[in-house]
């Protein structure tokens, strides 16, 4: 029976390198499809232990437009009551006359009543709170443009809070005079900009992303102009620090946008927020 | 007892034959080689793009007409026609299809003016197997050249297909179409001229009766850095040393090998010849495909870039740069990027280091272009003869601007073709 025994062993040999054979068939189509190389950076993000929601992977849609803070303020400004109006350049600073009380629980539905009513805020209807870039000293409003929030101080309304919790006043400006530059165009998803903002070693090991938009953000000054572009925002939080640093993704190319000197370790990106 | 004693041959057999059907799928699948760098290369490459075959491969004019029987040509404003039109087209089969009139220029003229319809143009002619993956659509008619698209808005079941060489129409019956849609597309928020279809010398041309204001644009210049390409394209074969020449005015690139590579710097312009790329240009689908492929291996961005012309003759391929739903001309002499097969398994392609991806404002919005009438009187009395015309078209007039650096301004203007060669009608009645 020594035929039996080569037949045996024969066989062994073969399911193994069936399964062998098997395993590298598998593994090649995977490495293959794109959609699981993303996965693939994700779950090494996992390993780099950097915290993040499940980005989508939908597409979304947005335009190149152009604006300026012209005089719309300047012109509405007579019309405010209860304040003490000056100009900062072409910024609106107020100062109300008796600070606005805020609640703890209601202080977006105050506001949100302030900020429409055009004897008190200029033009107020374009803007909407948000809660991200706000912080116990300052509500900030950010203009809409295209039904997406414009994250730039070129289109915010920021209350100053005392500590008492009161509104003592607010600083605007107002993105005027709005030209779309280019058609419609589809942006990346978010999963792409959080891989290539990764990949890109904008994220250090350990950080945590506590929030990301989309949002316009300023590109570059033209002929006098602002130019806006759709962007990714992330918010991102070091490992061993409170503070928390903005980064911009170019949301048609995914290059990550730099703005001036880059300052790890503070609360910046001085294209959305104003530093004092 | 005869099967225990066959179990063990008979799984034998089995086994082998499952490992030599695995081994057989291995080695006839390139894509899963690890040997096979050519994948590996386009792969990459992918990441970096944005840009897809169905993108670069949109018609490049759209024509619509009214019940009345009014047409007019649809351009971006604030949505691009041409994807949003992509986009809305319903999904469709298509089988039966009709010849319906060869070679009656009369007939073929009423045909473009049949009211209620849109138009999708190229300006060459493509094949069914080429629409059916540029539209995601299944037109299942027999493979044959068409330049334009007619669809019905008033009558879902049928389109026409058209080719201006030979006159040819062509009804194809369709099932599972809804035309709801696209009647939104038109009725949306774009720009709009009036024109006509006419006869020149036997060519249709769009013919707009009035002088009409059209957007300008102005766009930062992208440029690409030639050490971008030599990494990227002449350095993929490890074992050579890339052999680098500068003249007074160009660098050449050689890989002793397959590939040459010669940037001139007068022009920026960039020629790059392969000549061990496997071409299997049987059909006008597999060559705009390879073609496609060609541009992502070497990594020009492609944004705002689309698919112009190809000439069989000569086996060329034309992309320009568009803006606003309009061709950009003088960017340099051949477009943005033109794509010649050579043979078999080489190809040269000449593209610009040039791209323009940011938008900024304009000086002025719009600008004034003479109607059709008009720019073939200016022709006339500088002495252009009009039987030499062979094409006129409108476009963009690339420049640089005067004061900004690195800024490039769109405006409209007619080009006039000649002698096989886009001019512009300035230059042909000598005002530049």
């Amino acid at each position: 029976m020594n035929f039996k025994r080569i037949q045996l062993i024969f066989l062994v040999i073969f399911i193994a390198m069936d399964v062998l054979l098997f395993m590298m068939f598998n593994h090649s189509n995977v490495g293959d499809s794109t959609a699981s190389g993303n996965n693939n950076i994700l779950e090494e993000m996992h390993k780099d232990q950097i915290t993040f929601s499940t980005p989508t992977t939908q597409k979304h849609e947005g335009y190149y437009f152009s604006g300026n803070n012209g005089d719309t303020l300047r012109q509405d400004a007579p019309k405010l009551q209860e304040q003490n109006i000056r100009f900062n350049g072409d910024e609106l600073v107020s100062e109300f006359k008796t600070p606005i009380k805020l609640t703890n629980d209601s202080a977006k539905q105050t506001l949100d009543k302030i900020i429409t009513n055009s004897g008190l805020i200029a033009e107020g209807k374009q803007y909407s709170y948000s809660k991200q870039l706000s912080s116990n000293s300052e509500v900030i409003y950010v203009q809409h443009v295209a039904q997406m929030p414009v994250y730039s101080h070129f289109g915010q309304i920021r209350f100053d809070l005392n500590s008492q919790h009161r509104v003592v006043g607010y600083s605007q400006n107002y993105l005027s005079d709005v030209k779309i530059l280019k058609e419609e165009a589809k942006t990346i998803s978010e999963e792409r900009a959080l891989t290539w903002l990764y990949q890109y070693n904008e994220i250090p090991n350990g950080a945590k992303v506590s929030w990301v938009h989309l949002a316009y953000t300023r590109l570059l000054t033209a002929r006098g102009q602002y130019v806006f572009l759709p962007t990714w925002v992330f918010a991102v939080k070091l490992n061993n620090s409170s503070s928390m640093i903005l980064k911009r993704v170019n949301a048609y190319t995914g290059e990550v946008i730099k703005t001036g000197d880059n300052n790890q370790t503070s609360n910046a990106n001085s294209e959305i927020f104003t530093l004092t | 007892m005869k099967l225990r004693n066959l179990w063990l041959p008979t799984s034998l057999v089995i086994a082998i034959l499952i490992s030599l059907g695995l081994s057989g799928l291995m080695w006839t699948n390139p894509a899963h080689s690890n040997l096979s760098s050519r994948t590996k290369v386009t792969k990459n490459a992918d990441n970096s793009n944005n840009t897809t075959f169905q993108d670069i491969y949109l018609p490049s004019q759209f024509i619509s007409t009214s019940k009345s029987g009014k047409q007019e040509q649809l351009t971006d404003n604030r949505v691009n026609v041409a994807t949003d039109l992509r986009d809305r087209m319903s999904h469709f089969t298509a089988q039966d299809a009709k010849n319906i009139s060869h070679g009656n220029a009369k007939k073929y003229l009423n045909q473009l003016k049949r009211h209620d319809t849109v138009l999708l143009n190229y300006n060459s002619a493509i094949s069914v197997n080429f629409f059916r993956k540029a539209f995601k659509n299944q037109l299942k008619s027999p493979n044959q050249k068409f330049n334009r698209m007619q669809l019905l808005l008033n009558d879902p079941n049928h389109l026409y297909l058209l080719n201006d060489q030979g006159y040819r129409i062509v009804r194809v019956t369709l099932k599972n179409n809804r035309a709801g849609k696209l009647r939104h597309v038109i009725a949306d928020r774009m720009v709009k001229h009036p024109v006509s279809f006419r006869l020149l010398n036997n060519k249709v041309i769009l013919n707009y009766p009035n002088s009409f204001k059209v957007r300008t644009y102005s766009y930062q210049l992208t440029q690409q850095t030639q050490d971008y390409y030599a990494n990227r394209i002449m350095t993929t074969n490890a074992n050579s040393n890339v052999q680098v020449k500068r003249h007074k005015n160009s660098t050449d690139y050689d890989d002793h090998g397959f590939r040459h590579m010669n940037i001139d710097n007068a022009t920026d312009t960039v020629t790059f010849t392969d000549y061990n790329s496997q071409v299997k240009s049987s059909s006008f689908l597999q060559t705009m495909n390879h073609v496609y492929e060609q541009f992502i291996m070497v990594g020009m961005p492609l944004d705002n870039i689309r698919f112009y012309s190809y000439d069989p003759s000569t086996d060329t391929a034309v992309f320009r740069t568009y803006a606003g739903g309009l061709p950009v001309f003088d960017q340099s002499n051949f477009g943005a990027i033109q794509m010649r097969v050579l043979d078999q398994s080489s190809y040269r392609m000449r593209f610009s280091l040039d791209s323009l991806q940011v938008p900024i404002p304009p000086v002025q919005s719009s600008a004034t272009v003479m109607s059709t009438k008009d720019l073939l009187q200016h022709l006339k009395s500088a002495g252009v003869r009009q039987n030499k015309i062979q094409d006129i078209e409108l476009g963009y007039e690339w420049s640089r601007d005067k004061t900004l650096s690195k800024v490039v301004n769109l405006s409209p203007t007619w080009y006039v073709k000649i002698g096989n060669q886009w001019e512009n009608y300035r230059k042909l009645i000598g005002q530049e």
